[in-house]
């Protein structure tokens, strides 16, 4: 049964002359799981709002979407409500309730159920979905991961028909990500609910879905099952975006189905003559020490657990160290300490340059209603930091405004004009997409050569694999392993990349994509 | 720590400006005079109030005090209490001191437009008892009023 | 554990209105004594022994600081002590500022335990009986708040470490005006969300998770029984001119042990659950 069918959609905002989306044809039948991709701007989030009679940004619209058969325009309030949930990326401001059952209830409430109602579906989503021990507690003492899965819930306690997700997991932590994307699999397999799902990491949803759809500038470039849509991706710009396997399938010569998991990946690897079975690595940069931590001991209470126990590391100059760990392990911690907010009980850190910290939300550098205003605030001097940075033509935008990476960018910018020797990031790449990252990483590199030295804090293996000199493993309070970048990921069994799972056995010291290519291609 | 230090030095200064008398000490200390005013204390109109717990209207019939020459309704009032051991209590200083209860009997106890006033020789003078002066054989009457003044022969006129 | 929390809101709100109603009008020392124990033996029982006993000096203080000052004010009574400046300080005075410290330390123990057992839920049980709306903007300010308060910090912290040095007003200003921009954008995203979810939609509902049971039928009928009892009797404490005990007849005893009851409810409560558990966890 067709759920939607979208004819001859087009849309262009008050804001702007050119078509956000174009000419859109396409229907989604009951039961699939639809995967959106796209680089940033390509209308993935206009697609799917437009979805939503509710969510319909102001603007020019053109065409028709049905909805099972009816106009979505003549669709009364309480249909949309029931019938189509959406969820959006950022986890904490969907919530619009204190406490985590009034949560669950809160869409079963303004659909006018009975208490009776409402209690029996909140306590049956509440345990479907892991929320018994914090049924009663207040949304606030939940983590990111946590939140995104109770908005998931809440959208579910009215059991829709079909469930829309805008990059719900581009704020979480790649474990919370993960298990989110097994319970929409779950809910979908289970329930039969339609999914459509747009992302930007697609290592882990790929081979979820049923169908891929692939926007540029507003028009479907290909919509297929994600296998034949990986290979209809070959050569185009977006392909970085694929899974690993997709992408080395796709840049070497290879028949056959294309490969979108690691098994499927480590099948084709084995199929296929290797140019060489060795990545040679790359030389440890030995420069003089500019920050050592030693023996650091803190806890943020009196009574209360070791953060960092006996946790030494030293950082050389002009390096780009990835500090790595699971979420509640210390990394930001011990980038506080570093910084020097907190202060650890035992222990010493010998620092004696300047650093400057930039936070995980990028947005909190920003306090004045135009990016030059900000910049003016640190330093006279911007503008020629600004050019070197492309920021010249944002200066009289709003911060707020700018895009994830611009935003990066801009932010970064803003704390060098101190003139910093340190600059610490504390999760650089969260919410960015793939080619964002890839510029941000260029970026750092460049700044490393000119002497910076860079400490970052981050869940993304793929992106320290990829940009960083060494890399640490924070765990139990102390780091307990610490390599150069291809030593640290090829050592690794679990922790570590993609890449490097596939050509393990196969491939000595291979840790990016690549790196694999370059191997077999020679 | 400030405030520790602080606290107490406050309760010194302000009771450093306060006389502290033994009960004996104080009805003992009866301040003499030439001249004599007779101070007569009665409540008449409190025993006829609804259900009133006073069964006595007569406090204090004519008793004589000593007094010196510019000396107040007030201080005969305080002369005749210490005399005879009645209690009152007043509230303001200087010019501005106001009877409020004698002998238990305080203002508001029988009704919203009760409380003392004060007659000297059948004239109710509407002055402060600190401020009116006495002269020789003055007779000071202190009426206990439910109706302010009415039932006790003074008319309200407002202000 | 705090079992007498899991009454139902209505009866909860009664019990305590019942106990501060003849904590702060009875005036009456037998009636305090009977609410101190009752409210602090209750209070120890939902917080921790060390506050308990820390906040217990404290209403010490308290009752000591109002009995010295109200002779300073009241000179009403017959027996004097001595005179300050002609005005008497009366022992009836002292007794009336002790029973007037107690009150106020009564009232106040019973409001921390009233705030320790009406939690939100309870207020917005309440409030969404009769305006759902209200209760509904209530509940999102109290997530609005933390989370205000949360990136606040975070912008303060960023601001603080961003390589420029500012005075310490200026940037709270600048951070105080970058969470009100924040905070409206986020607004943005969350009023999209409950659209989304169908708020504004006719017939709204309020989902509480409250039943009213028999138990607590049953709790509140002997809550209004009790205080009933405890305002038959002639109870009134007169203070001047002289401290007169009002008789005891069996009205009042019958007065006096209906709110040693009443006052005692919710700590036995605690005792009976707290020994309920114990029994049953030997047996196993």
């Amino acid at each position: 049964m067709e759920i939607f069918n979208i004819k001859n959609l087009s849309f262009t905002y008050n804001t702007s002359d050119k078509k956000a989306i174009n000419a859109i044809n396409m229907t989604v039948s009951s039961g699939d799981f639809l995967l959106v991709i796209g680089q940033s701007g390509c209308g993935k989030t206009t697609l799917l709002k437009m979805l939503k009679k509710e969510l319909t940004p102001f603007g020019k619209k053109e065409g028709e979407i049905f909805y099972k058969g009816k106009n979505i325009e003549s669709l009364n309030e309480r249909e949309s409500a029931q019938s189509i949930g959406f969820i959006m990326q950022d986890p904490d401001s969907q919530i619009v309730t204190d406490k985590v059952y009034s949560e669950l209830a809160f869409g079963l409430e303004n659909l006018g159920y009975d208490k009776e109602v409402i209690r029996a579906k909140v306590s049956e989503f509440a345990s479907c979905f892991g929320f018994l021990e914090s049924f009663d507690s207040s949304v606030n003492k939940l983590s990111g991961g946590e939140k995104q899965m109770l908005n998931l819930a809440s959208v579910m306690a009215v059991n829709p028909e079909v469930i829309i997700l805008d990059e719900p997991t581009s704020m979480l932590d790649p474990i919370s990500a993960n298990e989110f994307l097994s319970t929409l699999k779950r809910i979908n397999n289970d329930f039969g609910t339609t999914v459509i799902i747009s992302e930007h990491h697609l290592q882990e949803v790929f081979h979820l879905a049923d169908r891929v759809v692939c926007l540029e500038n507003g028009e479907i470039t290909a919509l297929d099952t994600p296998k034949n849509v990986c290979k209809s991706l070959k050569g185009k710009k977006i392909m970085k975006t694929l899974p690993v396997p997709a992408r080395v399938f796709n840049s070497v010569k290879a028949y056959g189905e294309c490969p979108i998991t690691v098994k499927e990946g480590r099948k084709m690897l084995s199929s296929i003559a290797l140019n060489s079975n060795k990545i040679s690595l790359n030389e440890l940069k030995s420069g003089d020490i500019i920050l050592s931590c030693k023996n650091i001991w803190f806890r943020y209470e009196r009574k209360s657990k070791d953060i960092l126990k006996n946790c030494s590391f030293n950082v050389n100059r002009g390096e780009f160290y990835a500090l790595l760990g699971e979420n509640g392990c210390g990394k930001s911690t011990l980038l506080n300490i570093i910084n020097g907010s907190l202060k650890p009980y035992r222990g010493k850190i010998k620092c004696n340059l300047k650093s400057a910290y930039l936070p995980q939300n990028p947005k909190n550098v920003f306090v004045k209603d135009t990016l030059e205003q900000d910049l003016k605030m640190v330093n006279n001097s911007f503008i020629e930091l600004s050019e070197q940075f492309g920021l010249s033509a944002f200066l009289k935008t709003h911060p707020y405004d700018l895009s994830g990476g611009e935003l990066q960018r801009a932010s970064i910018c803003k704390i060098l004009l101190s003139n910093p020797d340190i600059l610490l990031l504390d999760e650089p790449t969260k919410g960015l997409d793939t080619f964002a990252k890839i510029n941000l990483g260029n970026f750092l590199k460049q700044l490393c050569k000119k002497g910076l030295t860079i400490i970052m804090v981050t869940h993304d293996v793929e992106f320290s694999a990829e940009f960083s000199d060494r890399c640490g493993l924070l765990f139990d309070g102390g780091i307990t392993s610490e390599n150069s970048v291809k030593n640290f990921f090829s050592q690794n069994i679990f922790y570590t990349t993609s890449a490097s799972k596939m050509s393990k056995g196969m491939i000595e010291n291979a840790v990016t994509a690549d790196d694999i290519i370059r191997c077999i291609n020679g | 720590m400030k405030r520790l230090i602080f606290f107490p030095l406050v309760l010194i200064l302000i009771f450093s400006g306060c006389s502290i008398k033994s009960p004996d000490d104080y009805y003992n200390k009866i301040e003499n005079g030439e001249l004599t005013a007779t101070v007569s204390i009665n409540c008449g109109t409190a025993v006829d109030y609804e259900d009133s717990k006073r069964e006595k209207a007569e406090i204090l019939s004519d008793c004589k005090v000593n007094f010196k020459d510019g000396d107040t309704v007030y201080d005969a009032l305080k002369n005749a209490c210490k005399k005879n051991k009645i209690q009152f209590e007043y509230s303001g200083n200087g010019d501005s001191i106001y009877i409020e209860g004698i002998d238990y009997l305080y203002e508001f106890d029988c009704g919203e437009l009760s409380g003392w006033k004060y007659s000297v020789n059948g004239i109710f003078p509407n002055k402060g008892c600190n401020v009116y002066k006495l002269k020789d054989g003055d007779e000071v009457d202190w009426l206990y009023t439910c109706d302010l003044g009415e039932d006790i022969g003074d008319k309200y006129e407002g202000e | 554990m705090n079992t007498f929390k899991n009454f139902h809101p209505i009866t909860l709100f009664f019990y305590f209105l019942f106990v501060l109603f003849i904590s702060i009008f009875s005036f009456n020392p037998l009636f305090l004594i009977f609410g101190f124990f009752g409210s602090i033996s209750f209070y120890a029982c939902i917080s921790d022994f060390k506050a308990v006993f820390k906040s217990i000096i404290f209403y010490i203080i308290l009752i000591f600081a109002v009995t010295a000052t109200n002779p300073i004010f009241s000179h009403n009574g017959a027996t004097v002590l001595f005179f300050i400046n002609d005005n008497r300080i009366t022992l009836e005075a002292l007794i009336y500022g002790a029973v007037l410290g107690l009150m106020i330390a009564v009232a106040v123990i019973w409001f921390r335990c009233f705030n320790l057992v009406f939690d939100s839920e309870k207020i917005l049980y309440f409030l969404g009986k009769s305006f759902p709306r209200l209760a509904l903007v209530f509940s999102m300010t109290l997530n609005f708040i933390p989370n205000l308060l949360r990136s606040f910090k975070n912008i303060n912290t960023a601001q603080r470490l961003s390589g420029k040095k500012n005075s310490r007003i200026k940037r709270y200003l600048n951070s105080f005006s970058a969470v009100i921009t924040q905070s409206m954008e986020n607004a943005m995203i969350t009023s999209d969300s409950m659209r989304a979810r169908g708020y504004g939609l006719k017939k709204r509902t309020f989902y509480s998770r409250f039943k009213f049971t028999f138990y607590d039928l049953t709790y509140l009928a002997v809550s209004i029984v009790l205080f009933s009892l405890s305002l038959v009797g002639n109870t009134s404490f007169e203070f001047y001119p002289y401290f007169v005990i009002p008789k005891s007849d069996t009205l009042n005893i019958l007065s006096y042990v209906s709110f040693l009851i009443l006052s005692f409810i919710p700590f036995l409560f605690e005792v009976k659950e707290g020994a309920k558990w114990k029994f049953l966890i030997s047996k196993i």
